[in-house]
């Protein structure tokens, strides 16, 4: 399949300049005003059932036949890891700009013979059956085919390289001018637009129901229960399904994880917690004898789906980061030696690290 | 007695609150609203803080009750389930004349000559 794709993920910085006038970004249609900003990130770079978004769009695309793949970011990358390793990274967020670096990924794949581009934006979250849209493109005369769920656009557009290629003008004009001339694909398979925290974790109950294609990673120890790699449950813990613990996620005695509730990897849910219709964002710790629900909970920040509002607790001992632990390391590696072999010095700092060991066994200091 | 707490309220928010509650502590029956309009965060301290009023209203047989929760507060509150402890109540006016309303059922209860028995 000699397809080219780029799939962007829209940061702050670029849902502002979607605004300007005369891009085409702006002027192809597309799902309305949303910034897909997730509690301070991207949702596309949340992980969802010990995934994120973008990587597993990138593997449905791989499970395709789609093999040139770049990803054009504004913001972070580190969630892209898994299958996203041998795609093209870009990050936009520092110069020269989105758009630069568009053009720049263009103008790579037409120099390697691309015949076909498809455009992603995430954003919202679509089960594209993308033979049937390359088919339905191909059937057409339009150089440009958008994607629609009914009447809303989503962000997927195909478009033909030829016109892009002997064009006149930047490669982003030369789309411009190629919107006229659209065809409108109707969509109708699974879609999340990925546009409020409601819609998040309804795209979490729905992967956990089986109502969508994602799949939880890890292993299915119960019908409907989940553990990622290294997942610990203390016995007396109650996990109702539907459930997900992602890897390394540990949770502690007399906690109850109920409502379909999703917990990413290196979550800590510590005594007596009840969690009920939650996703637990990763490296969240959930502190003693706490009832959570209804919520989306990403390190200190807590967003309450019935209240709609999101909440900031400064006190770690209520909701906060796993963050301690990788502290911990990073003091005791210094205590250690400064190049990180035992040296001497261990002997007389010895206490300090036990007194570090005991601090994270048996209580989180303020 | 209404104390309104302010937006941020931690420890040192904890004293001020606790030192302005000793007055009512001194009458029999301290009735205390916590008007929690503005509070935006709270932590442990705050938390303990509300515990440790109810605590001590309760020794002399009073009451606290809390009013105006703001959403966040709200949300604290139901996080560490104290929304199950504490009676709560939309506004600071309805919260006092929950007061009010118990006072005039003791009063009538007094006043009145026994009907039953007569």
């Amino acid at each position: 399949m000699n397809i080219g794709v780029i799939v962007t993920i829209a940061g702050p910085a670029h849902t502002e300049s979607d605004g300007v006038k005369g891009s085409p970004r702006k002027r192809i249609e597309k799902a309305k005003a949303t910034s897909q900003l997730l509690m301070g990130s991207a949702a596309a770079s949340c992980d969802v059932l010990g995934q994120s978004i973008t990587d597993r769009v990138v593997a449905r695309l791989r499970s395709f036949g789609a093999q040139r793949i770049s990803i054009i970011s504004e913001g972070k990358l580190a969630a892209c890891t898994a299958t996203s390793a041998n795609a093209s990274l870009y990050r936009a967020g520092s110069t020269p700009g989105f758009w630069p670096a568009w053009d720049s990924v263009v103008s790579d794949y037409l120099t390697q013979g691309i015949e076909t581009l498809l455009l992603v934006r995430l954003g919202p979250y679509v089960e594209l059956d993308l033979l049937d849209l390359l088919r339905f493109h191909g059937e057409t005369a339009s150089p440009l085919t958008q994607v629609y769920k009914g009447q809303i656009a989503l962000d997927l557009v195909v478009v033909d390289a030829a016109p892009l290629r002997n064009g006149t003008g930047s490669y982003r004009s030369r789309l411009s001018a190629l919107i006229p001339q659209r065809q409108r694909y109707a969509f109708t398979g699974y879609a999340n637009r990925l546009a409020e925290p409601a819609d998040f974790r309804r795209l979490v109950h729905d992967a956990l129901l089986g109502r969508c294609a994602i799949r939880p990673v890890g292993r299915e120890v119960r019908p409907g229960i989940w553990y990622g790699v290294n997942a610990r449950v203390d016995r007396s813990a109650t996990i109702l399904a539907p459930a997900f613990l992602g890897a390394e996620t540990c949770v502690e005695a007399s906690c109850t994880i109920s409502g379909a509730s999703s917990l990413e990897r290196q979550c800590e849910v510590d005594y007596g917690t009840t969690v009920d219709d939650c996703c637990v964002f990763p490296g969240t710790y959930l502190g003693m004898g706490l009832n959570v629900r209804h919520a989306l909970v990403k390190g200190s920040r807590l967003f309450h789906l019935n209240r709609d509002i999101e909440v900031e607790l400064s006190d770690s001992r209520l909701i906060g980061t796993t963050a301690p632990s990788r502290q911990l390391g990073r003091r005791a590696r210094s205590v250690l030696a400064p190049n990180g072999t035992f040296g001497s010095s261990l002997v007389t700092r010895s206490s300090q690290l036990a007194s570090l060991l005991t601090t994270r066994r048996f209580g989180r200091s303020s | 007695m209404v104390i309104k707490l302010p937006e941020y309220v931690s420890a040192k928010e904890a004293r001020s609150f606790m030192r302005a509650l000793q007055p009512e502590l001194r009458r029999d029956r301290p009735r205390v609203v916590v008007d929690m309009s503005a509070v935006k965060d709270m932590d442990t301290a705050a938390l303990d803080m509300l515990l440790e009023c109810m605590s001590q209203v309760a020794r002399r047989d009073g009451a606290v009750k809390l009013a105006g929760i703001s959403p966040q507060a709200a949300t604290v509150l139901e996080l560490t389930r104290m929304d199950q402890i504490f009676e709560m109540f939309p506004t600071v006016s309805e919260a006092a004349s929950s007061f009010k309303v118990a006072r005039v059922d003791t009063l009538s209860d007094e006043a009145s000559p026994q009907p039953a028995v007569a």
